[in-house]
């Protein structure tokens, strides 16, 4: 009976998930379709889930470049590889300290880390710091390291979990068995964080993964450029070209021939579809049951 | 006494400094320092004379903020979106969250997860041409089951009435896949046993949700509310200017204080007038932000924020 | 506690180096530019330049424009044979950096907002703005000296270069008037029955409209030059030189018995464009939704749907509008010609305030405005691998092509391209016609006046908000203007639009005085 029951729920959550699902889905399928939509097709009749007229225009358009795409693919890997490591270790670590129970200092630890959410020096004084005294200009920790490496708004939600969901019992336990701070942190934290650190790993390597503002303001050099930066400038450059087009400048090539209005779908495509193969594998870290039974015993 | 102790405890958690040390100096560097440029606020900027020693400017770069007819209805649009937003996100994130946690089959679970996940991954440009796609006159899709459907065309980008509902919507959207993992982690970090025990009670499952899940989520959604009340000021630029496309006739009920600034200045560029534009923004967030912590801190304190 | 103070300590000298560093190395710059002012003036005076330039000391000059490519195939090749020419007049070697399109403006701000290393940059942003914050090196008594043919060449122009008593920029040979046009497909054109030489103004125009409406239902008769904006966007171009928010004044004002300066958005001519893009927009003669729509009018072009637009026009308009959008266009004139401040002064060559040697940076831009093969280099790359000339006119090489070239510049950040070949797609002798359209354009009353807007800023913050509200409605005739335009011009008062005709009318009141 219960086994009847239970499925008709389970029926009826995976209908209403269905749903909420689609309205999420429908506009990356009109984003594909328009990808390979032909260009005058758009300008004619808008996008369309049917269009008559196919084409791989803007695709040979972003494959023309493919040398740079690919390098560019590598170095937002590397980047979003050793940024995500470094920094996910250093949110956890301060995270920890913060669910810490009353120590001296540690309100002014979460006031100093929480300041920074609210305030900002604003881009000239940070850029004066990374560029004139750090010398991080065209260089690779200049996509890691400005913005990106440790969030506080990560922090903060992993403080939230750690001392909502691991008991302090536990740690003070181990303490009693003699642990060190260290080796509670290894030993019992880190084990029962597993959902918040794939949360929290997931949400900085998307940071590092669709960042292009860190290259716009600190790499000029093409071979340091990122996927996101480069994608982001042809679609910037082919705007800037039809926005001035008009101006009193005599520009020669307004990108004549450039599919705009696909493109710009199909470089939406290009930067978001490595995402979408690997989150996947970072799933299986959303897993329920570590019970707390199963680290005391 | 005191002293004594003091110092004991600080030997105590000299680990803890050690441990928070790497984050300590990277806000340092990253944040701290260049906050000093919010002194650029209360300047007149002249690279020549240099940060520190332009002349002072008092209050003025602020001024424009207020001196303008459209002050009052800049403010309220902000705050009355981002109300909303709160409100509709948390809400719909957490209903998400739940579904999911609840579902049994793991394969489900990962394609519902990423579906709900691919709309915060799509940038708000994109966004801005799908909904245009949907809402357009000529060819949106909307209007086109309108007409089929014998009804009359609505005009959405002339008619500033349907926007606020299309702008909450669209974030909500954009944003509720992204939240629903926080809660989602939230969940799945609750102990089962506490689910097993309350089974062998005989708890019903809206029980189980209502008197274990929810109350466990509540630090997370207090926590979550008040880092976006610290941001009340702000609005997502890109939403409310290239969402609308710009559209004059939606001016009134699009325009934040982040789209004024930028339409603003795009012109003058002034880098004065738009630091002391975030300088406000931040100012309020964090005088409101200080007595949510406040109230916080009275009825909850494990959840305050500091 | 100890650790504390000793964050609060590092925090306080990292603080102190950071903007104390920036403003030291700044001020010193600027009393460097001081003392360089003056010896430079001593120097023009003893008229000697050439010890200044052949130092010894070889410097290295980083050189920064906008292009599509950042880095051209043949970048290596080009900066080493400008090195060579170079050197035999000045002791320095420049270094070239390629900024893409899309990146351009941000990045050059933030360059010269840090202080780092620049010595020449190509600006594509108003020069008050920079020269209002101190960012340029005032050129004012080193040009004569030290790049007296740039000087000579663009003699007319570099009056518009000037901000608040200093010389802040270079001028580039381009198409420095503006005249509004009116552009069409040729072949339906002809197909109508018309020919361009007929059309002479807006009544013309209608006609050929609305038979392009009857014979033509498919297309839209009129489309938006521009996105975001209405379809008369450009129909009182040439009736006023508009300064900033609307202010300006009308370009017949005659400056003997003073120059009054207006809101040109409450003036007769503006009604007369409001209802007749109204009546035009009733009769259908303009693509729905021009004022959200996205997709560029060279698109439009190309996918069939659009029969003319009203915007910019210029020698070579409509080559470069057919090369674009794939189908044959004719472009009329019909607007006035004129030439004012801001259509000069929005891109030139500049030297920033953190260049250590504007002397030297100065003869290396001359060269780009009077050594022709200096010229040919910068614009065209190297001969017989990126262009071949035959007849004084130059053109790809067999199987080169614009996308697998190794190197090229647009004509207009060339300094001064008329001292280089000309371009095959070029018209026929173009710079005799650049030049003839830039003498014989009307000059604005204000031509030569740069508004300093520091007293009014609270006001152009609230009125290009008015504006975003109302322009493009009105220019497309979207709402009735009878009831719009009071209404934008009342809320363009509420704004304080009258603080700034103030405001102007009194600079330029003392701008006629002095001048």
């Amino acid at each position: 009976m219960v086994g009847k029951q239970e499925r008709r729920y389970q029926r009826m959550i995976t209908v209403v998930l269905a749903l909420i699902s689609l309205i999420m889905v429908i506009p990356l399928v009109l984003l594909v379709v328009a990808s390979f939509t032909s260009n005058n097709e758009i300008v004619l009749h808008g996008y369309s889930f049917f269009p008559k007229e196919l084409s791989l225009e803007a695709y040979r358009y972003i494959w023309n470049e493919r040398a740079q795409v690919f390098h560019a693919y590598g170095i937002t890997i590397l980047v979003t590889a050793i940024g995500t490591t470094i920094g996910v270790m250093m949110t956890l670590l301060y995270a920890y300290v913060l669910a810490h129970e009353k120590f001296p200092g540690k309100t002014f630890l979460a006031f100093y880390l929480f300041f920074t959410m609210l305030f900002n020096g604003g881009l000239v004084p940070t850029y004066i710091m990374y560029t004139r005294y750090l010398h991080m200009k065209n260089t690779i920790p200049a996509l890691i390291i400005p913005g990106l490496l440790m969030s506080a708004f990560n922090v903060i939600l992993t403080r939230t979990y750690i001392q909502s969901n691991v008991p302090a019992a536990l740690s003070e336990a181990a303490k009693i068995d003699g642990a060190t701070e260290f080796q509670v942190f290894r030993k019992v934290v880190l084990p029962m964080c597993k959902p918040i650190i794939a949360t929290v790993g997931l949400f900085a390597g998307l940071g590092y993964w669709n960042d292009w503002t860190n290259g716009l303001y600190y790499i000029t050099d093409t071979n340091k450029f990122s996927i996101q930066q480069l994608l982001n400038n042809m679609i910037k450059n082919i705007e800037f070209l039809s926005k001035n087009a008009n101006s009193n400048i005599n520009l020669a090539s307004v990108g004549g021939g450039i599919p705009q209005e696909t493109v710009r779908m199909a470089i939406a495509i290009v930067g978001l579809l490595p995402i979408l193969i690997v989150f996947p594998f970072v799933q299986k870290y959303f897993v329920k049951g570590i019970s707390i039974g199963a680290v005391k015993g | 006494m005191g002293k004594k102790k003091t110092w004991k405890n600080i030997k105590r958690a000299f680990p803890l400094y050690i441990m928070v040390a790497p984050g300590f100096l990277y806000l340092l560097i990253n944040n701290y320092v260049p906050m000093t440029g919010i002194i650029i606020a209360f300047k007149h900027l002249n690279f020549a004379k240099g940060i520190l020693h332009s002349d002072w400017a008092g209050l003025s770069n602020f001024k424009y903020l207020f001196k303008t007819p459209d002050a009052a209805l800049i403010t309220r649009n902000t705050l009355l979106y981002n109300f909303a937003f709160i409100v509709v996100n948390t809400t719909v994130s957490i209903l998400i969250a739940i579904l999911l946690s609840e579902l049994r089959s793991k394969t489900k679970v990962k394609i519902f997860q990423s579906a709900v996940l691919i709309p915060s991954l799509i940038s708000i440009i994109i966004v801005s041409y799908l909904v245009y796609a949907f809402l357009s006159g000529r060819t949106g899709f909307v209007n086109g089951l309108l007409t089929s459907l014998g009804k009359e065309n609505i005009s959405f980008y002339t008619e500033s009435k349907y926007w606020p509902f299309i702008l909450i919507f669209v974030n909500c959207w954009k944003g509720a896949g992204y939240s629903s993992i926080i809660y989602l982690a939230a969940i799945l970090g609750i102990d089962q046993e506490m689910y097993e025990a309350a089974e062998i009670d005989g708890a019903t499952r809206w029980h189980k949700i209502k008197c274990i899940t929810l109350p466990l989520l509540k630090s997370t959604v207090i926590t979550m509310t008040l880092l976006s009340i610290g941001r009340i000021f702000y609005s997502d630029f890109g939403l409310f200017y290239q969402v609308p496309m710009n559209s004059g006739a939606l001016i009134n009920a699009t325009n934040t204080i982040d789209t004024y600034v930028y339409r603003g200045l795009i012109e003058l560029g002034d880098i004065s007038m738009s630091s002391a534009a975030c300088v406000y923004q931040s100012l309020m967030g964090f005088a409101l932000v200080m007595i949510a912590n406040w109230l916080t801190k009275r009825y909850s304190s494990e959840n305050a924020l500091f | 506690m100890r650790k504390k103070m000793a964050a609060a300590v590092l925090m306080a000298a990292m603080t102190a180096s950071l903007l104390a560093g920036c403003g030291d190395s700044k001020s010193s710059d600027s009393t460097k530019a001081d003392s360089a002012q003056t010896t430079a003036s001593n120097q023009s005076e003893a008229g000697d330049s050439t010890s200044d330039l052949k130092d010894g000391k070889t410097e290295e000059l980083l050189m920064v424009w906008p292009g599509s490519n950042a880095s051209p195939a043949d970048m290596q090749a080009v900066e080493d044979a400008m090195n060579e020419i170079i050197g035999e007049k000045v002791d320095a070697k420049v270094k070239l950096q390629i900024i893409e399109w899309g990146a351009y403006n941000d990045q050059t701000n933030l360059m010269l907002s840090s202080g780092e290393k620049l010595d020449m940059v190509f600006l594509m942003s108003n020069i008050r703005e920079d020269g209002q914050r101190g960012q340029l090196y005032p050129i004012n008594d080193l040009v004569e000296t030290y790049a007296p043919d740039a000087y000579g060449a663009m003699e007319r122009y570099i009056e518009a270069c000037y901000f608040d008593g200093n010389l802040y920029g270079l001028p580039t040979y381009r198409d420095l008037a503006s005249q509004a046009g009116f552009m069409c497909r040729a072949d339906i054109l002809e197909e109508l029955g018309y020919k361009a030489e007929d059309i002479k103004n807006f009544d013309d125009i209608e006609e050929v409209l609305k038979k392009c409406q009857e014979v033509h239902p498919e297309l839209y008769p009129m489309i938006p030059s521009d996105l975001n904006s209405g379809c008369f966007l450009n129909y009182v171009k040439g009736e006023f030189d508009v300064v900033t928010s609307g202010v300006g004044v009308d370009i017949d004002d005659d400056a003997s018995d003073g120059i009054t300066v207006i809101n040109t958005y409450d003036t007769e001519k503006y009604k007369e464009m409001a209802e007749k893009a109204y009546d035009w927009n009733q009769k259908g003669y303009f693509m729905p939704d021009s004022t959200t729509n996205t997709t560029t009018r060279q698109d439009l072009f190309r996918a069939n749907t659009a029969f003319s637009y009203y915007g910019n026009q210029h020698p070579g308009t409509a080559t470069q509008e057919t090369m674009n959008s794939g189908k044959e266009i004719v472009s009329i004139p019909i607007g006035r010609s004129t030439i004012s401040t801001s259509s000069v002064n929005f891109c030139q060559w500049a030297i920033p305030a953190q260049c250590e040697n504007p002397k030297k940076a100065l003869a290396v831009l001359n060269l780009l405005y009077s050594d022709s093969d200096f010229q040919n280099l910068f614009r065209y790359g190297i001969e017989g691998k990126d262009y071949v000339v035959s007849d004084g006119i130059a053109s790809y090489p067999d199987g080169v092509t614009s996308d697998s070239v190794g190197w090229g510049n647009e004509l207009w950040l060339c300094g001064n391209g008329s001292v280089g070949y000309a371009w095959e797609t070029d018209p026929e002798n173009v710079y005799e016609k650049f030049t003839e359209y830039n003498d014989t354009a009307q000059e604005s009353p204000l031509y030569g006046f740069i508004y300093d807007t520091t007293n009014v800023k609270n006001e152009i913050t609230a009125i290009t908000n008015v504006t975003d509200k109302y322009k493009a409605i009105i220019e497309n005739g979207d709402a009735d203007p009878s009831t719009t335009l009071p209404q934008f011009n009342e809320e363009l008062k509420s704004a304080g639009i009258d603080n700034i005709i103030e405001d102007m009318q009194k600079q330029v009141d003392e701008w006629l005085a002095n001048k």
